[in-house]
């Protein structure tokens, strides 16, 4: 039995395409269990999202994808924060280009932010991620922000974090580091929400840079043994296909020629 | 403070033969004038001996078998004339352009650069020389004296300080005028001439002894001029040209050019004197403009000149460079990959100039290619493969497999390699599968078992095909559904059994049109 436990409605600007209710009613037209809804930096779709699944019966799981600079300590002086340490940086010849090719967002490419999907698990769950999301939010202009590790630390119980898609942090690891600094990456992320509390996630797009991307998460996973989960990082229902191919084009200001792969149904 | 001139004698044949140099030893006149009026005028040595004398006519001129007859080029005079101010501009900042065949040089605070007044003066003497021109030059403390004795007197020539009556008293009283005035000045001067000869003034020395007044009640201000310059007492200061560098050579044929031989013999020649000018200001060259007027061989046009293609070819080089031998190369590897079509009438060649380059190399960074050799080389290899198909591969920001485009190849400066920590890093760095791409793809036939490729064959290349080994994919991808040009593909990676071998390829099925194709071999 199959749930969608990473979706993305319309509440992600300029990446998600379809409402809450449309993604609940898709849901269980499909028969799924379940569904969980991880907006970008925001839970703008929980309450749409749970008041449309409740009135059909249908499961509805909520969480957030915040954005995270780095999972190393940063030394905070005032407005500015200087890193402790650097990550390597890529190897790649060309890194721009392939990775636009390779659909890595812009922000996660040789940059050091990615976006950390976490699942609520319990009511203390939901209030910690709120917390992490307001005071990232607080400190920020607009559209911008990040949390760091520490507020993770804090506001880590009740939360389930999974190692995410091409904008996760284990992608963000490998391009930057390789399967090595990936492992790191994870084994932080365990040593934050807890071995029971880190799943190591796995998309299937018929990309060949994802599943370079899948084999070394299932090594990962094995090595740190940890749970594989499957999700298909929902964006849109497949009668919005057309619609749901320009908001990742238009996000990072690219023409239509230059769209990164075309997000999954 | 002394004054250089630099006087080209016979103007109008010195810029023939720097055309056609071969032309010296022939007897040579210029004509000008509309047919059938042309007129002689101006003669070499040659032709000065056989009796011919400007003025004559073309008629006259044609009764002697071995002249060579050319008409006037206001275009090769031009040319001279920019060539005679490089040489000038290459000694000193202040030049004046006097004439078409006069430049006056200042060369105060210059013997410091150049040596003393007889070196500077050899020096003029020898650039010009290399430049082509035969030119006359003189040093005197005043402009109006240097030009005298630049007219007055062959090769080189130092007048010291306070000896210019002396020097120039010898001189006739035709150096006080310029060799191809017109109209009313040209009246003006054979007047005065004509006066002085009646009162038996034929040379400096008699008109600076007439006595002032008596002069100036006879010939008025002018006569008074005239006898200030014939003391080379005169002074004045230059009028500085403005520089405005025109590095250009060109050449009109007499009879046209079919063959690229004969033309890459002139071009060289073009080429020696552009390279040459640009040498002596301290230039090169980061583009070569060629332009050919060709011969119209329509038939509605063969009366009018004016109806003459040009060919237009324009080099451009990733670095200023100065070489003629590498410019002459490059022009030839391009005309031979694009020839003209037509008979060549004109030549006419232009230089862009630039800064030279200055590059440091360092003692422990490996060397790159040398830009000229890496330029012919280049060009070598466009001649063969076409001109779109060198250079360096420029990807374009889409997810389409041929997403990419051709650039210019530029070597950058080679950098250190990074030094790699482990052995594993080593061996992680050259670790690498490349795919050999087939452009175009190969067709191919697939066998299907539940809709994954079982078995692959290829008409056009025995060694890919066999029986599925192992697979992987489909790896899809789509883009351009906006556009007419959609595309949509699976990729396949496979290991085909052919009989004992193994071979790994990449097969592609177009999803829209069908068919399935053998991408590339992987290594």
């Amino acid at each position: 039995m199959y749930a969608e436990l990473h979706a993305r409605s319309a509440f992600s600007f300029l990446e998600g395409a379809s409402l809450p209710e449309e993604l609940v009613g898709v849901g269980a037209h499909l028969g799924l269990p379940a569904m969980a809804l991880l907006d970008t930096d925001g839970v703008y779709g929980a309450p749409r999202f749970h008041l449309a699944a409740k009135k059909i019966g249908f499961r509805a799981h909520i969480g957030a994808e915040v954005t995270c600079n780095s999972l190393h300590r940063v030394i905070l002086s005032g407005a500015n924060a200087s890193r402790s340490e650097a990550l390597v940086e890529s190897k790649d010849p060309y890194p721009r280009q392939s990775a636009k090719r390779a659909g890595i967002p812009r922000f996660a490419r040789n940059d050091k932010a990615f976006r950390l999907p976490l699942l609520v698990s319990s009511r203390a769950g939901y209030q910690n991620l709120c917390r992490l999301i307001t005071k990232m939010k607080l400190r920020a202009k607009k559209g911008e922000g990040a949390v760091c590790v520490e507020e993770l630390q804090e506001h880590a119980h009740g939360l389930i974090c999974l190692t995410g898609s091409a904008d996760g942090p284990l992608a963000a690891a490998l391009q930057q580091g390789g399967i090595d600094e990936a492992r790191r990456r994870v084994d932080e992320l365990v040593g934050i929400f807890g071995p029971k509390n880190v799943y190591v996630e796995l998309q299937r797009h018929f990309q060949r840079e994802e599943e370079a991307r899948n084999r070394a998460a299932i090594t990962i996973a094995r090595s740190l043994n940890l749970h594989l989960l499957a999700t298909n990082g929902v964006n849109y229902f497949p009668a919005r296909t057309r619609l749901g191919r320009f908001p990742p084009a238009l996000r990072p200001h690219l023409t239509r020629h230059a769209n990164p792969r075309p997000p999954p149904d | 403070m002394p004054f250089a001139c630099i006087y080209v004698p016979n103007f109008p044949v010195a810029a023939a033969l720097r055309a056609e140099p071969e032309l010296k030893a022939h007897a040579l006149v210029i004509l000008e004038g509309k047919p059938p009026l042309e007129k002689i005028i101006a003669v070499n040595e040659n032709a000065a001996r056989m009796g011919i004398a400007p003025g004559m006519t073309k008629a006259q001129a044609e009764l002697c078998s071995e002249l060579t007859l050319r008409p006037r080029s206001p275009l090769q005079e031009s040319v001279a004339h920019a060539a005679l101010l490089d040489c000038a501009q290459s000694f000193s900042p202040c030049v004046e352009d006097a004439a078409n065949d006069t430049v006056l040089l200042d060369l105060a605070g210059m013997e410091s650069l150049f040596g003393s007044q007889p070196e500077i003066s050899r020096a003029i003497y020898n650039r010009a020389t290399t430049l082509g021109l035969e030119a006359n030059v003189a040093l005197a403390s005043n402009p109006d004296a240097a030009v005298l004795a630049a007219r007055g007197f062959p090769g080189v020539t130092v007048i010291p300080p306070g000896k210019e009556a002396e020097r120039l008293s010898s001189l006739s009283t035709e150096v006080l005028f310029a060799d191809r005035l017109e109209g009313d000045q040209k009246k003006a001067a054979d007047r005065l001439l004509e006066t002085l000869d009646r009162w038996g003034i034929r040379n400096l020395h008699g008109l600076a002894a007439l006595p002032e007044v008596s002069l100036s009640e006879r010939l008025g201000q002018e006569g008074l001029r005239l006898q200030q310059l014939a003391h080379g007492a005169a002074s004045r200061t230059l009028v500085p040209v403005e520089d405005v560098p025109v590095f250009e050579e060109a050449v009109e044929l007499e009879n046209p050019i079919v063959l690229l031989e004969p033309l890459a013999f002139l071009l060289n020649r073009l080429l020696e004197q552009l390279c040459a000018r640009l040498g002596s200001r301290a230039l090169a060259t980061q583009e070569l403009r060629l332009t050919l007027e060709l011969e119209n061989f329509s038939p509605f046009h063969q009366s009018s000149k004016n109806m003459n293609q040009q060919f237009l070819r324009t080099l451009r080089l990733p670095l200023p460079m100065l070489d003629t031998k590498v410019f002459l190369k490059l022009l030839q590897l391009d005309l031979n990959a694009h020839p003209p079509g037509a008979p060549i009438m004109k030549i006419h060649l232009a230089a862009e100039p630039a800064r030279p380059r200055s590059a440091q190399g360092g003692l422990f960074l490996p060397p790159s290619p040398e830009p000229e050799k890496l330029e012919l080389t280049l060009a070598r290899i466009a001649g063969m493969v076409g001109e779109n198909k060198v250079g360096a591969v420029e990807l374009l920001d889409t997810h389409h497999p041929e997403g990419f485009r051709m650039q210019r190849f530029v070597a950058t400066a080679p950098q250190k390699s990074e030094r790699l920590k482990t052995p594993e890093a080593a061996e992680q760095k050259s670790a690498v599968t490349a795919l050999r791409r087939f452009r175009p793809a190969l067709r191919a036939s697939v066998t299907l078992d539940n809709g994954q490729p079982a078995r692959v064959a290829c008409t056009r290349k025995r060694e890919i095909q066999g029986d599925v080994l192992w697979k992987a994919g489909p790896w899809r991808s789509s883009g351009d559904w906006w556009e007419r040009e959609a595309w949509s593909r699976d990729e396949w990676d496979l290991a085909l059994r052919n009989g004992d071998a193994v071979s790994f390829c990449r097969l592609v099925h177009d999803l829209l049109g069908g068919g399935w194709f053998v991408e590339g071999t992987y290594d």
